[in-house]
């Protein structure tokens, strides 16, 4: 694969005409540098082999933060018809709805910042992080049942939090999920002692600081003030999630394995099964139980990090102003409507590592929101910026309504590593004024924000195509790696 | 290459293993997924320990070699994750392209894993033989 293989239709959006296998072009959102690294890494021959599916519409799509993943490339996203197309697991991973949640506050960073320590150590001692089973909600077999059925909403009825609050999660935190047979028991023993448990790798919880403000009316109805504090968390459906993935892409791959290669294509880890078979359906079935997991997941743990915020500050969370601005999906598949051709279809949408971005006016955008879109949250590296952007009509024609994720993976965790050899990571951010707690040296090592490429390259072209517009800016405080 | 070792994708961490048939394999697939969770101290692992070792059986037919292998570290994967098990070697009763039938051999973990494996892919597996050994790359997702 070579950059010249590529149609520069602008300055950020890299067209492959379909060639060989493919059944569609592929199209890259990035800057030259990052379509050559994307060459490099390989991750555009993993754009490839997506756009050689059978029954893609349209095109196969990766977002800037693009990077070599398994099968599907990290910010790849694709759309199946519903009716006649395919679904594959591989196009959401197996960290099923693996999303990021960001909360407002009317708190003043100056208010914050004598408890700035005391707020993040307790953060980490008492919300359960890492490779660790020790969930402080531990679930009966009927309450497990519950949380897959009922996602977000099975927290507030019966543990803690708002329903109003559920307005502002994607999906209002709940998908459909009636056939609890179809999950295994291993997968109900790794969920059921890891529900309100952020995990490790790069997940995390940060107090984030409202830096900059670049739309002064969207920030306004998000509840976002320049000078005050927000929470960032940032975690998916845990064991729990990774299991049902496993679990599925065994039963898919019994009958999927000839299917795979007469569509010519070799790597395994994009196996697939149509929408409408019983495999099909029981997938579909079964990620929306994680996905319903991850978004309470995301609820206890904010409700956790709140009642620390209540008690340092010796306040409700009314009076310190902290609401749910959004919760949303970066890992999953979802059924959708968008035009294609000038009709209306209903495509099964896949996003690995990417963001759905929902423009002003479309109804599954929060009515609260839908005057200005659907905000769309990219964390950066530890102790780089958040910026949080608003979904566009322009991603709706051109992107199916999905943008960027995240800065995206640079550095492997060895070079990660082996680069931050000598830095005393911890020391090296607080001379940046930012907090870092974690228990795993390790960790913060692979985790150091070289091993990243510059959010600020991503968010150039996310907006510069079009793909999403810049809200604000959030710079890190007080960060807690899993 | 040596019998295992572990490397990085930009995003993941897979292990290179091989060995002389499938049970030389399996063992070393042992080895190098606990290189991957303990790093250096991987070295301890399997040394003598209060804890006698517990067999955990094991047995799997599967549709190929790479199938076999995805399920058996899987097993291995589970036992330290959620039951807090090392498995510290195996002994293998039979093994083909398409079937293990093992004992695991595990003692509880009183180490500190420096990474979550989410689960194991099949990310272009493949079990080749090259001189005579059984030769794979497993990545994981992390």
């Amino acid at each position: 694969m070579e950059l010249g293989y590529f149609n520069k239709l602008s300055p950020y959006r890299w067209v492959l005409k379909k060639r060989e296998t493919m059944k569609v072009d592929a199209e890259i959102f990035a800057t030259e540098d990052i379509l050559k690294t994307a060459i490099d890494d390989g991750s555009v021959q993993q754009v490839v082999n997506v756009a050689s599916l059978p029954g893609i519409v349209s095109r196969s799509f990766a977002m800037p933060d693009i990077h070599y993943g398994y099968g599907f490339s990290i910010g790849g996203a694709a759309a199946f018809p519903a009716e006649t197309g395919i679904v594959l697991p591989g196009g959401v991973g197996y960290d099923i709805n693996c999303g990021v949640r960001l909360l407002s506050t009317t708190i003043p960073a100056g208010e914050a910042e004598k408890y700035r320590e005391g707020i993040g150590a307790s953060i980490l001692r008492d919300i359960p992080t890492g490779l660790t089973n020790a969930t402080n909600y531990k679930l009966n077999p009927k309450e497990f049942l519950r949380v897959l059925k009922k996602g977000a909403e099975e927290i507030v009825t019966n543990f803690a939090g708002n329903r109003e609050d559920l307005a502002f999660i994607e999906s209002s935190g709940q998908l459909e999920f009636d056939e609890p047979e179809i999950i295994s028991a291993r997968a109900i023993e790794r969920g059921r002692t890891q529900v309100g448990t952020l995990g490790g790798g790069n997940h995390f919880i940060e107090i984030q600081l409202v830096d900059e403000i670049y739309d002064r009316g969207a920030a306004d109805v998000y509840g976002l003030v320049k000078g005050n504090i927000a929470i960032m968390i940032h975690t998916g459906s845990r064991g729990f999630g990774h299991q049902v993935a496993t679990d599925f892409i065994e039963r898919i791959r019994k009958k999927g394995l000839d299917k795979l290669s007469k569509s010519g294509i070799t790597d395994q880890q994009l196996i697939f099964a149509e929408i409408q078979s019983k495999e099909g359906r029981h997938y579909l079935q079964a990620l929306n139980a994680a996905s319903n997991f991850a978004w309470a997941n995301r609820h206890l743990l904010m409700e956790d990090i709140i009642a620390i915020f209540e008690h340092y500050f010796k306040s409700s969370a009314k009076s310190l102003g902290i609401g749910l601005v959004y919760d949303q999906a970066h890992n999953i598949a979802k059924f959708e409507t968008h035009v294609v051709n000038g009709k209306e279809e209903k495509l099964l949408v896949h996003r690995k590592g990417a963001t759905r971005a929902f423009p002003p006016g479309h109804a599954d955008v929060p009515v609260e929101y839908r005057g200005v879109g659907q905000p769309v949250l990219i964390p950066g590296s530890m102790g780089t910026a958040t910026y949080v952007l608003k979904g566009t009509r322009k991603a709706m024609e051109i992107s199916f309504g999905t943008s960027a994720h995240g800065a995206g993976r640079r550095l492997s965790r060895h070079k990660a590593i082996k680069f931050a050899q000598e830095i005393n990571v911890r020391n090296r951010l607080k001379d940046r004024n930012i907090l870092v707690f974690s228990n795993s040296k390790r960790g913060l090592k692979e985790e150091i924000p070289e091993a990243y490429k510059d959010i600020d390259d991503v968010i150039e072209v996310t907006e510069g195509s079009g793909i999403s517009e810049k809200v604000a800016r959030l710079v890190p405080l007080v960060v807690i790696k899993g | 290459m040596e019998n295992y070792e572990t490397f990085s994708t930009t995003a993941d961490v897979g292990i290179r293993i091989r060995g002389k048939g499938y049970d030389g394999l399996f063992q070393n697939a042992v080895n190098a997924l606990n290189l991957l969770y303990f790093d250096d101290s991987a070295e301890d692992i399997g040394t003598p320990r209060d804890a006698p070792a517990h067999r955990y059986p094991f047995e799997f037919h599967g549709d190929g070699c790479e199938n076999v292998l995805v399920n058996f570290l899987s097993e291995i994967v589970h036992l330290l994750q959620v039951e807090n098990k090392i498995t510290t070697g195996i002994e293998v009763h039979e093994a083909s392209e398409t079937h293990i039938n093992a004992d695991l051999l595990t003692i509880p973990c009183d180490l500190e894993p420096g990474l979550e494996i989410k689960s194991v892919t099949y990310h272009n597996l493949e079990v080749t033989e090259t001189n005579g050994f059984k030769c794979a790359e497993v990545i994981f997702d992390i």
